[in-house]
């Protein structure tokens, strides 16, 4: 059944009001990929790259345009389906981890899927499988603030996967990390993704990233642009 | 919400209402309480008290009247009444006083005897013997003698409590000694009695002239004093239903301190009249081992009103029959053979009916007895009334 | 798989408090705070109209109608007639009056029984309790008393102990002793004295005469029975069901009551206030968090659930510690109401707080409901927040600046709504109550404006003397003005609750010092000891009255007498003045007819007070009827005085008048005029050595009077006082948490400014700097609101309760003392964050969570 594009972003428009400026942030973007595609968005900071990723997910509404998610367009649901459609389908992996300071590594990572209202433990096992596999199966008590920033990017990564979404998302992921741990997490990243077959999206003004990209797309002046040679680029 | 907070919450509800309706059960209960008092009754003690040491000469009216300073006194009436139609009523009105304290000796009394202060305290019992249904409806009341509640009045007679009295009535024949009287009383449901009463034969002084020694110690005796024949007319109130009724009544006027001895127990008291126009008074006294105390004494009032005493050796009282009181649990006697030879008389004496045990707060048995039997060779009936106390075996103090 | 069974959201919420136990305390310390303050006013009341109910209930039994005299008496006459000549057997002659124990420091209800009549009415008294009748009835002074009360005494059955009624003190011997049943007859019987009728009538000088006749009638026909029975009656004497009286008492209590429940629901409001400013903050603090879980796919309703859910758990906390606080609370509070209702109206002594049902229920529904009103609108907030705005920096400030002219525009509606309420006339107290609560919300919302309004005008002259620091500390109030500005509206209500309490109390006594001024003309005052310190119900002794009067340099006197009667309006109090019209002197009218004065002494007119003229909607030309000993007879009301000595009010006529309706002589004050030139101050030292031996009595100057009166109003005040101290407590924690709590929030931006330079010292400076500010701007603010609550209260609420023309009287200092609250107040809540802050390391605070 996969004839139609797994994400399929159709003239995707949005603006911001600035005072009594309007700014053009994203001028009828289109992309569409394909079901296990790992695409790297790069973009200058302030390009608008979140605001995509917002937009993918759901948080955010576009001013016109469509946003289809394996088959759903978001921008035809209420905030309360979005919301739902994202706990089910989507993972992030934020710049700034964003762990729920309040809940210790393991807690965070069994989340979303009690978010989802999985309470078999064979899914739930998934958290400590995922913990496990990110190398933390040493901290699952710890709470955030007392994980380093590669560990707590690590849970995050653990968390974004465990609910097994259809998309995840990256915005900066190693973009608070030295570069030593942003490797590592880049690398493991990668391997999961790949691993669970999901797709995925990371939006990062680091062009090193492009080397685990199988397509490489720039966000420029509102508009996507397929950056062919990677190489090139860095 | 979830599970986990309702976990803390419904308990403290719980809890909460819980506390809440315990309070509220408390709500309702009554405000009630008994009184506690560090000496006992003081029924003992006679000291201060006037004594019956010996006959003395009475006068009237005032002697009719409360005589202040004797621990006990009564106004007795009871009678036989009947219908028309001969449906038989007796009934029973009497007014005790009782003197709380020897007078003027209260500790601490900062005034005696004016207003509503008083040593005298005045009880009354008033029963009604329906024969014909065997019913038997009695009430007793309190009022202190003071306040115009209650008391004993020479001039004019009148012996009170509240509305229940018994009143001089004007008479062309009357004397200061001997006058009609109109009795009234009723009970709460209505049952009431209104008579006139006009006594037919004279004023009898029982014992020794009156002075009646029941123990053998010094004291322990009172003064006696009887109508034993009198004329009674009126209304018997019942069910709502008036009876206008008429027959004879008996009355008997006693004061003393002390009557009864230690080893005396109670008593069994006959008024009756007989149909030959002799009345007969005569009780036993007895004592705690089942015997007849030698004081044991009556009198024999003949139509003219003379009187013969009678002594404990002239007569013998058999009991035929008794009857157990539901109410106390007593054997009452219930039907009686009375021998008095020397007299020539010999009687059976039965109660109408068996339940007329004054069931208050002091128990005893008042009934109307009916008699039959021969004097001096003819057959003579009659009526009367008995009255026994002391037949309840284990007496709550 | 610790947590599999637990909610995740929950408990990240219960960790984020735990891990803020200063936010949680305090938004638990806002709840419980409230809920004490109207738990105890609910609980001390609720146990003065217990005890009062209970006592009344034992004094009356199972009494279905009373029989009572035109005045205080009935002629005991009537007792044997409506026993012997009607037959009511169910009837209890019944003497009532107060006097006092020696060792015991409370007032008896003395009650004189025939304990024969009794057994249907009050087991208690009755023969068949066990009274001895032999000591009880045979004219000694003797009597009996509850169990726990002589224990108390130390007291047995057989001691004498001393009784002093009206300043006449009486030997009474002990003959037995009450035991209660159960708990609630030991409540009720505990403040009795229960003696003969004869000694009753001894103590209370009413030889011949009751109180009252107890009555049962049965329940059928019971019209019929009281039409006989009141055709019998001569005189002024009539037949009255048995509620009635507590009927009266309710009402005369109910203003005084809704009045300390009103100041205790101010608390909660203020409680409230505290409540919302520690969700707001609880919520802001949490904004990125609440972002991150929005963006991880938790619903709006997810997230207003487990806010509001944490709110149930503050709320329920707070609850439950203030319901525990309030008890005690409670205790404290009972002694004082209990004092009032014994000044004000009718002898009442509590022993124990009675814990109903209602005051827990509406605690917990207050305390609940509040915490989730209050919390609402943060909660909303937090789930309405978008996700993408929410991950960047807080944008609420903007939004807020925005609405500052909606906020203060609604703020002007509710205010004139407000105002328009009180425009209805005859609006009632609750109106009052309402358009109070309207002002203060439309107040609070015209805060946010008002504060960046001073802000402006702050910052100059901060930044004169304080420089940088200064003008950064103003404009951080602004900058993050959703949260100061909820902070200081907070602390705005609750110090202007305490300065319009406290104005209402000043004005109240300055208006009763002016009055008594006036109403004070004699230079000396005798009065028995009264069981109510603010009515007279006792007697002077007659032969004490003429000896004083003929006392050396008397010049002159005249009397006073106090009696209950029945009056068309129910019962009143009847006070006869035997002055002529130079009472005009004393009585100050608000209205009369001319020559009221000069036509008093002879015609059927009277002169109501104020407040009885207002409570029962009396005017000039309106006719009063009462029940007197001639029967039933009209007075036409001819002046209205002021009278701040009764909220019940009085009824006033002539001594001629009253003598020619009463067979009553007897006298309940004198007030005695000093010979020219002679000191007052020595002819009440003569009165008082002529007085030796007598009557024990009180025999004051002008002066001491008005010292003694002024006394009684202060204590009667006790009450309002403690709840405004109260409300001054609940503020000052307010300020105190609110502004801690902001300051503890800026933890991360004190950081930032400590690595960049700023010495620990210049970093208490500023914090400092800025809570003061807030403080400033909190008292300033609160001094207009505080003076508009005040005139509303002593404008409306209090004339709407009571009837009074009350003197607005603003003083100075108590407006000082408001702002020096705020600033003090506001100061300390600066000392922990920033000793805090400087004695951390800003590195902690600067590592990301």
């Amino acid at each position: 059944m996969k004839v139609k594009a797994h994400i399929q972003l159709k003239k995707l428009t949005k603006s911001y009001q600035e005072g009594s400026k309007n700014r053009l942030v994203l001028d009828e973007l289109e992309i569409s990929i394909r079901e296990g595609e790992m695409i790297v968005l790069l973009g200058r900071s302030g390009s608008g790259k979140s605001t995509l990723l917002n937009l993918i997910s759901g948080i955010d509404k576009p001013d016109s345009g469509e946003v289809l998610v394996g088959g759903t367009d978001l921008t035809k649901m209420d905030e309360k389906n979005r919301t739902l459609f994202r706990r089910k389908n989507i993972g992030f992996v934020f710049q700034s981890f964003n762990l729920i300071s309040t809940l210790t590594a393991h807690e965070n990572v069994l989340l979303p899927l009690k978010l989802k209202g999985d309470t078999d433990k064979e899914t739930l096992g998934k958290a400590d499988q995922f913990l496990e596999e990110v190398g933390l199966g040493d901290r699952f008590d710890s709470y955030p603030d007392l994980l380093s920033g590669g560990e707590q990017q690590r849970v995050a990564i653990a968390r974004a996967l465990a609910s097994e979404p259809m998309l995840v998302l990256a915005d900066e992921p190693t973009g608070n990390l030295d570069y030593e741990t942003g490797r590592s997490i880049l690398e493991i990243l990668n391997e999961l993704v790949r691993k669970n077959g999901r797709t995925m999206i990371i939006a990062t003004h680091d062009r090193e990233i492009c080397k685990i990209a199988d397509r490489v797309v720039e966000l420029q002046g509102g508009k996507l642009q397929e950056v062919e040679d990677t190489t090139e680029v860095i | 919400m979830k599970r986990s907070f309702w976990y803390i919450f419904i308990p403290l509800i719980v809890l909460g209402l819980g506390f809440g309706a315990w309070h509220l059960s408390d709500e309702d209960a009554e405000i009630g309480a008994s009184v506690s008092v560090a000496e006992a009754m003081g029924g003992g003690d006679l000291e201060g008290y006037k004594r019956a040491t010996g006959p003395k000469e009475f006068e009237f009216p005032e002697d009719h009247a409360a005589h202040p300073g004797y621990k006990t006194e009564w106004w007795y009436y009871t009678g036989n009444l009947f219908t028309q139609e001969g449906r038989q009523f007796g009934y029973q009105f009497t007014i005790f006083r009782n003197q709380l304290n020897p007078t003027g000796t209260e500790k601490d009394s900062v005034q005696t005897d004016t207003g509503w202060s008083t040593d005298q305290l005045y009880m009354g019992h008033f029963a009604i013997s329906d024969v014909e249904n065997e019913d038997h409806l009695f009430a007793e009341r309190y009022s202190r003698g003071a306040a115009g509640l209650a008391g004993a009045r020479a001039e004019p007679y009148r012996i009170w409590l509240e509305d229940w009295e018994i009143v001089q009535v004007g008479s062309e024949n009357a004397t200061d000694k001997q006058f009609p009287v109109h009795i009234k009383a009723s009970m709460e449901d209505g049952t009431a009695i209104d008579f006139h009463i006009n006594p037919i034969k004279p004023l009898v002084l029982q014992g020794d002239k009156g002075y009646d020694r029941k123990g053998a110690e010094q004291g322990n005796a009172s003064y006696y004093l009887s109508f034993t024949r009198m004329d009674t007319e009126g209304i018997i109130s019942k069910n709502g239903q008036k009876f206008e009724v008429s027959g004879l009544s008996w009355m008997d006027h006693e004061w003393s301190t002390s009557v009864l001895g230690e080893a005396q127990e109670g008593w069994d008291w006959f008024s009756i009249q007989l149909s030959n126009g002799y009345d007969l008074m005569y009780y036993q006294l007895h004592n705690d081992d089942g015997s007849i105390s030698k004081f044991t004494t009556g009198s024999l009032i003949s139509s003219d009103g003379t009187k013969t005493t009678i002594d404990a050796s002239d007569v013998t009282v058999e009991v035929v029959d008794r009857w157990e009181s539901p109410h106390s649990k007593a054997m009452y006697p219930s039907s009686w053979k009375m021998d008095i030879p020397k007299y020539n008389l010999s009687l059976d004496v039965e109660t109408q009916f068996p339940d007329q045990e004054m069931d208050i707060s002091i128990r005893y048995y008042e009934g109307t007895v009916a008699v039959s039997g021969r004097m001096n060779g003819n057959e003579v009936d009659g009526n009367g009334f008995i009255e026994m106390t002391g037949y309840e075996e284990e007496r709550s103090q | 798989m610790k947590h599999s069974d637990t909610d995740l959201l929950w408990l990240s919420s219960l960790r984020f408090l735990w891990k803020h136990p200063w936010h949680f305390a305090l938004s638990i310390l806002g709840v419980a705070l409230g809920v004490s303050v109207v738990v105890s006013i609910d609980l001390s009341n609720n146990s003065a109209k217990k005890a009062f109910s209970l006592s009344s209930e034992a004094v009356t039994g199972k009494t279905t109608h009373q029989i009572k005299g035109a005045a205080e008496t009935l002629d005991e006459e009537v007792y044997r007639k409506i026993r012997i000549d009607e037959k009511v057997r169910k009837s209890a002659p019944v003497i009532e009056g107060y006097g006092r124990i020696e060792g015991m420091n409370r007032t008896f209800q003395i009650m004189g029984v025939d304990p024969i009549a009794e057994g249907p009415f009050r087991n208690f008294a009755s023969q068949q309790a066990g009274i001895e009748l032999s000591s009880f009835i045979s004219g000694a002074n003797t009597g009996i008393i509850a169990k726990s009360v002589a224990q108390e005494l130390g007291a047995s059955v057989g001691d004498r102990l001393t009784v002093s009624v009206g300043g006449r003190a009486y030997k009474l011997r002990l003959i037995g002793t009450i035991n209660a049943k159960n708990d609630r007859s030991q409540r009720a019987l505990e403040n009795l004295l229960v003696v003969d009728i004869s000694t009753a009538q001894r103590l209370f000088n009413m030889e011949g005469q009751l109180s009252r006749i107890d009555l049962i009638l049965p329940e059928k026909n019971t019209e019929s029975i009281v039409t006989d029975l009141k055709s019998t009656l001569a005189g002024g004497a009539t037949v009255n069901r048995s509620d009635s009286r507590s009927e009266t008492v309710a009402q005369m209590t109910r203003a005084f009551e809704l009045n300390l429940e009103a100041l205790s629901m101010l608390a909660l409001l203020v409680g409230m206030f505290l409540i919302y400013n520690t969700m707001t903050f609880s919520v802001v603090q949490r904004r990125q968090l609440i972002g991150r879980l929005r963006a991880l796919g938790v619903t709006k309703k997810e997230i207003l659930t487990v806010v509001l859910k944490e709110a149930a758990l503050i709320g329920l906390i707070g609850t439950v510690i203030g319901i525990i606080s309030g008890y005690f609370l409670a205790q404290v509070l009972l002694k004082l109401v209990t004092q009032s209702i014994n000044d004000l109206y009718f002898v009442l002594s509590v022993q124990e707080l009675s814990i109903g049902l209602y005051p827990l229920a509406k605690a917990i529904f207050l305390g609940m409901g509040a915490t989730l009103i209050a919390s609402f609108w943060p909660a909303r907030e937090a789930s309405e927040a978008k996700v993408s705005t929410v991950l960047k920096r807080s944008s609420s400030e903007s939004k807020l600046a925005g609405r500052l002219w909606y906020f203060a525009g609604g703020g002007l509606i509710a205010g004139l709504v407000g105002v328009g309420i009180l425009m209805i006339p005859n609006g009632g107290i609750a109106a009052g109550y309402a358009s109070l609560l309207l002002l203060i919300v439309g107040f609070s919302l015209m805060i946010p404006l008002m504060v960046v309004g001073m802000a402006k005008l702050f910052r100059p002259i901060l930044g004169r003397v304080n420089g940088l620091i200064g003008k950064m500390s103003v404009r951080g109030v602004v900058t993050e003005l959703s949260r100061t500005s909820v902070a200081i509206a907070a602390l705005v209500v609750a110090v202007g609750a305490t300065v319009g309490v406290g104005v209402m109390v000043d004005s109240f006594r300055a208006t009763i010092v002016s009055w008594l001024e006036a109403q004070l003309q004699a230079d000396v005052y005798v009065q028995p000891p009264s069981a109510v310190s603010r009515k007279a119900d006792a007697e002077l002794e007659p032969r004490l009255v003429d000896l004083l009067k003929e006392t050396e340099g008397v010049a002159n006197s005249h009397t006073v007498r106090s009696v209950d009667v029945s009056t068309n309006y129910g019962t009143d109090n009847l006070v006869a003045i035997n002055q002529g019209a130079s009472a005009q002197k004393t009585y100050q009218l608000k209205k009369a007819e001319p020559d009221f004065w000069q036509q008093y002494t002879a015609d059927n007119i009277l002169m109501v007070s104020e407040v009885y003229a207002y409570r029962n909607n009396v005017a000039l030309g309106d006719s009063i009827f009462i029940q007197t000993d001639r029967g039933k007879a009209g007075f036409q009301v001819q002046a209205i005085n002021f009278d701040y000595a009764s909220d019940i009010g009085t009824v006033t006529i002539s001594r001629e008048i009253y003598n020619r309706y009463f067979d009553d002589r007897a006298i309940s004050g004198l007030a005695l005029y000093a010979d020219e030139g002679l000191e007052v101050d020595q002819l009440v030292e003569r009165l008082r050595d002529r007085a030796e031996g007598l009557q024990d009595v009180f025999i004051r100057s002008n002066r001491g009077l008005r010292e003694a009166s002024i006394e009684i109003f202060e204590r009667t005040f006790t009450v309002t006082t403690v709840l405004r101290m109260l409300a001054i407590v609940v503020a000052f924690i307010g300020i105190l948490s609110a502004l801690m709590a902001l300051q503890l929030e800026r933890a991360k931006e004190h950081a930032v400014l400590r690595a960049n330079g700023m010495t620990p010292g210049q970093l208490w400076n500023y914090v400092i700097t800025q809570t003061g500010a807030m403080g400033v701007m909190a008292g300033i603010l609160s001094v207009p609101l505080g003076i508009l609550m005040a005139y509303i209260l002593v404008y409306v609420i209090n004339l709407r309760s009571f009837g009074w023309t009350l003197q607005l009287m603003i003083s100075p200092g108590l407006l000082l003392q408001a702002i020096g609250l705020a600033i003090v107040a506001a100061l300390l809540a600066g000392i922990y964050p920033s000793l805090k802050m400087a004695q951390s390391n800003p590195a902690d605070a600067l590592r990301n969570e």
